[in-house]
């Protein structure tokens, strides 16, 4: 591990779902450990994308991706989480079929050997997942299968966690309860990064933010300046699902 | 040797109609009909009922003029594809598969079974044949035939053309290319689907139609599932999306399969005839995975799609 | 009222065949998204090819009220280890260069028709049309209720067959390989998120669906015959069965399989048997109506 390098650069990304037509058109990005970013912008802007393009799951054209100094650009979708970055997708992020132990099973399933003190973690971590964790997940609720998605991705320990959207669809007591976790999980060493809509809440509890529109950067800088901005704030912090 | 290459021909140009109205399903339409025989059998049996001169053990054998027996099988078809459309369209791709493999499976049980109204595994005879009582000779009645079948694939072809250029036909490849296009337009996305659907049937049912009224009988025998197989192999072989890829593939495809039937009642004793058959089929099967590998656009299909969103 | 019994048992009979070719479809259709029309065919060569080991070693003296000793089982067993090869075979050859590519789904079930019938071809090259059989002992049929006859063979069979879906659901729900298929089949991009690798398990896959078919074409061939047939009879109940139950799930599968089995076979009390054919497919259009996800599956 190199000290000085920040630990996410995303540089110059060129990404899109049908090669040949990039969604997104050269964006940078950074993310340190212990701190919290939030991609914030309108509605086709390219965010989830950006997310996406680091994980391996749509193509990529153009630019880097260096997690701490290493190049992961190119890595197919499966061995991304090897290089430690957990990812949580905004749908379809929990296996319905599968019981909650399940589902933190196979979230580890790069782990060779023992998985019971991850387990035991996710659950201290996680209470109400401890109490369902014989159950499938179809059953539980919006709060609580965010918390599986999370609790999901964590099971490799990663050094970046991506989540797209976590808060789409929780009631407010539950996307406060998010945000704390993910508030926890930065002061522990991770670094942060996520797409949000609720733009607002999300710089609120964030350490910088960058508004991207039409796959691009606009605006870049700490949270509070961006809430603080008045452009930023006419044109998108209205905004909300 | 003539006598051979009109009927030939004949038959070449009826599975074209086939392979046309499965293009309009899927090179057009993006429908996957694995029941080609199906509809096809329902126009033949059709016109069958409806023109094959009566006799007491069948329900049907109405004895009607051939052109009555065409459009019979047409608007029976038609009807039968609209129910089938009703329920399968929406699914998705393979499943649509399945669903239409099971419609012509079901097809072919009740034309071996009903006995009464399809004359069971012996099938139906005398059926209506246009203008059979002018013609003293098979040779003469098959050249007329051909002119007939002439005729028939320019008009069909031809109108398949304007239909395509007209503002329906617009609509339908748009909602081919950009499935995003399809979502908005909703509901009106399924029901231009079912109506390529029906239409495309129709003219199977017609084929049908036309097919019996050349040989003269209707046996079960003759709509198994290698005939869907074989349409398919037409259209991909050919190129699909393009309509002269269809007709063309008909062409290339009947010649190879009758081609390499010849060759193996030559090279094969009759005794292993099963076996003859055997290897016709697995030709037929490795050159169509051939072609699906190697050259999946066919012989003049058209360039991959691309969607419409590239220009902007 | 016998008559009833008769159907209930030879519908769990057919039941039992059914649900272990479903199996692999189900599979097929939720983790390589296409209709494999080229599944059925399976059965068939791993019944030929139990076929070529008891034209070796015999099907064994009968053992106990059997027709067939162990050299049978044996037989099903390398049957299902070479089937199971030969699948991930077709697959390298002609499904994974089509999905390489990225070929459309439908470019693949066609594909699937071709091997289909370059497979069941092959066999009636090498063996022609004729029924062959393991063995040619009789068997007496043992009367479990009165007027309900079924064949000590059969029973066995039923048994190994469930023997076989309860080992798979082990598998699948306790060891880690396993869950790692079903979150395949569940969905592919989350899987890949947790670090599966989409070809590993579809090799997997292929092996197992191979293995199943194998058991099931000798259970087919061992009741009562075996034809080149006997794979593309069943390929309509099989998907029936597979997407009644709701594809990617195993009980659905098996659920499925049973209830295509026994609604084929309470048919026959009613409609004759010409139209036996018919009945996966309209069971297969009932469910696509009421409720397309299935018995066991989500609705997308």
């Amino acid at each position: 591990m190199s000290e000085g390098t920040i630990h996410l650069q995303v540089s110059d990304l060129v990404a899109g779902y049908v090669r040949g037509l990039p969604v997104v058109h050269g964006v940078s990005v950074e993310v340190d450990r212990r701190e919290i970013v939030t991609l914030i912008g309108p509605n086709g802007a390219g965010k989830s994308t950006v997310l996406k393009a680091i994980a391996g799951l749509v193509s990529r054209e153009g630019g880097h991706v260096r997690l701490d100094g290493r190049d992961v650009t190119a890595l197919p979708a499966h061995e991304v989480v090897s290089s430690g970055i957990g990812f949580v997708p905004q749908t379809g992020n929990v296996f319905t079929t599968l019981t909650v132990h399940e589902n933190l099973t196979v979230g580890a399933h790069v782990i060779r050997g023992a998985l019971n003190e991850r387990l035991e973690r996710a659950y201290a971590l996680f209470a109400p997942l401890a109490a369902r964790r014989a159950l499938r997940a179809r059953t539980l609720s919006g709060g609580e299968r965010q918390m599986l998605a999370i609790a999901r991705a964590l099971m490799t320990d990663p050094t970046l966690l991506m989540l797209d959207e976590p808060t789409a669809g929780l009631a407010p007591r539950v996307v406060e309860e998010v945000f704390r976790q993910l508030r926890g999980l930065a002061e522990s060493g991770i670094a942060v990064l996520m797409v949000e809509q609720n733009a607002k809440a999300a710089l609120r509890v964030s350490d910088r933010g960058y508004v991207l529109t039409e796959g691009k950067n606009r605006f870049a800088g700490p949270a509070r300046a961006l809430l603080d901005e008045p452009r930023v704030a006419e044109a998108f912090l209205g905004t909300r699902r | 040797m003539l006598a051979y290459l009109v009927f030939f021909a004949c038959i070449v140009l009826i599975l074209g109609i086939l392979t046309l109205a499965l293009n309009l399903q899927w090179g057009f339409t993006g429908l996957f009909n694995a029941g080609v025989v199906g509809f096809y059998a329902i126009g033949a049996y059709t016109h069958a009922i409806v023109t094959a001169a009566p006799q007491p053990q069948y329900v049907g054998n109405l004895g009607l003029p051939w052109l009555v027996g065409v459009l019979a099988a047409m608007a029976a078809t038609a009807l039968a594809s609209w129910l089938v459309g009703l329920v399968t369209i929406r699914l998705r791709g393979d499943y649509l598969a399945i669903a239409t493999f099971g419609v012509a499976v079901s097809i072919q049980l009740v034309a071996l079974n009903w006995e009464p109204l399809t004359g069971g595994p012996q099938g139906l005879t005398r059926i209506g044949r246009p203008l059979a009582r002018l013609f003293e000779t098979p040779f003469g009645f098959n050249l007329w035939f051909l002119g007939l079948m002439i005729v028939l694939m320019a008009t069909i072809y031809w109108a398949l053309d304007r239909v395509l250029m007209s503002p329906w036909g617009r609509v339908l490849k748009a909602i081919r290319e950009d499935e995003t296009a399809a979502v908005a337009l909703g509901k009106s996305a399924r029901r231009f689907r079912l109506e390529a659907f029906v239409l495309g049937s129709t003219l199977m049912g017609l084929a049908g139609a036309l097919y019996v009224s050349f040989i003269g009988f209707v046996s079960p025998y003759d709509f198994l599932p290698i005939v869907t197989f074989q349409v398919w192999a037409m259209l991909i072989v050919g190129g699909s999306g393009n309509n002269r890829g269809a007709v063309l593939g008909a062409l290339v495809v009947w010649a190879i399969w009758a081609g390499s039937g010849v060759l193996v009642t030559k090279l094969v004793p009759p005794s292993h005839a099963a076996q003859g058959a055997a290897i016709q089929v697995i030709l037929i099967g490795l050159l169509l995975m051939l072609v699906l590998l190697f050259r999946p656009r066919g012989l003049i299909g058209e360039a991959a799609v691309v969607s419409r969103h590239v220009n902007d | 009222m016998s008559q009833l019994g008769q159907a209930l048992a030879d519908g769990i009979l057919t039941g039992a065949v059914v649900a272990l070719g479903a199996i692999g479809v189900t599979f097929t259709l939720s983790i390589m998204r296409f209709a494999n029309f080229a599944h059925s065919e399976l059965l068939t060569w791993g019944a030929y090819i139990a076929l070529v080991v008891v034209a070796f070693a015999g099907p064994g003296a009968p053992t106990g009220p059997l027709s067939f000793g162990w050299q049978l089982v044996a037989a099903a067993l390398i049957a299902a280890v070479l089937t199971g090869l030969a699948a991930w075979a077709v697959d390298t050859l002609v499904f994974r260069r089509l999905r390489r590519r990225g070929a459309h789904p439908l470019t693949m079930v066609f594909a699937a028709f071709g091997a289909a019938l370059v497979m069941r071809h092959l066999v009636v090259l090498v063996w022609g049309h004729e029924s062959r059989y393991y063995t040619r002992e009789l068997q007496m049929a043992a009367e479990l209720l009165p007027g309900v006859r079924v064949l000590p063979d059969q029973i066995f069979i039923v048994g190994l067959a469930l023997a076989a879906m309860i080992g798979l659901h082990v598998f699948l729900t306790r060891s880690r390989t396993g869950m790692a298929m079903r979150a395949m089949a569940e969905s592919p991009a989350l899987a890949q998120v947790c670090g599966i690798e989409v070809e590993g398990v579809v090799r997997l896959t292929w092996i197992i669906s191979g293995a199943l078919a194998a058991f099931a074409g000798v259970f087919i061939g061992l009741t009562p015959q075996i034809h080149p047939e006997i794979g593309f009879n069943v390929l309509l109940s099989l998907f029936a069965a597979a997407i009644l139950g709701g594809t990617g799930s195993l009980p659905g599968a098996v659920a499925g399989g049973f209830l295509v089995g026994l609604a084929e076979n309470l048919s026959l009390l009613v409609i004759s048997p010409g139209y036996k054919g018919a009945m996966p497919f309209l069971l297969l259009l009932l469910i696509l109506i009421v409720r397309p996800q299935g018995i066991f599956g989500e609705r997308s």
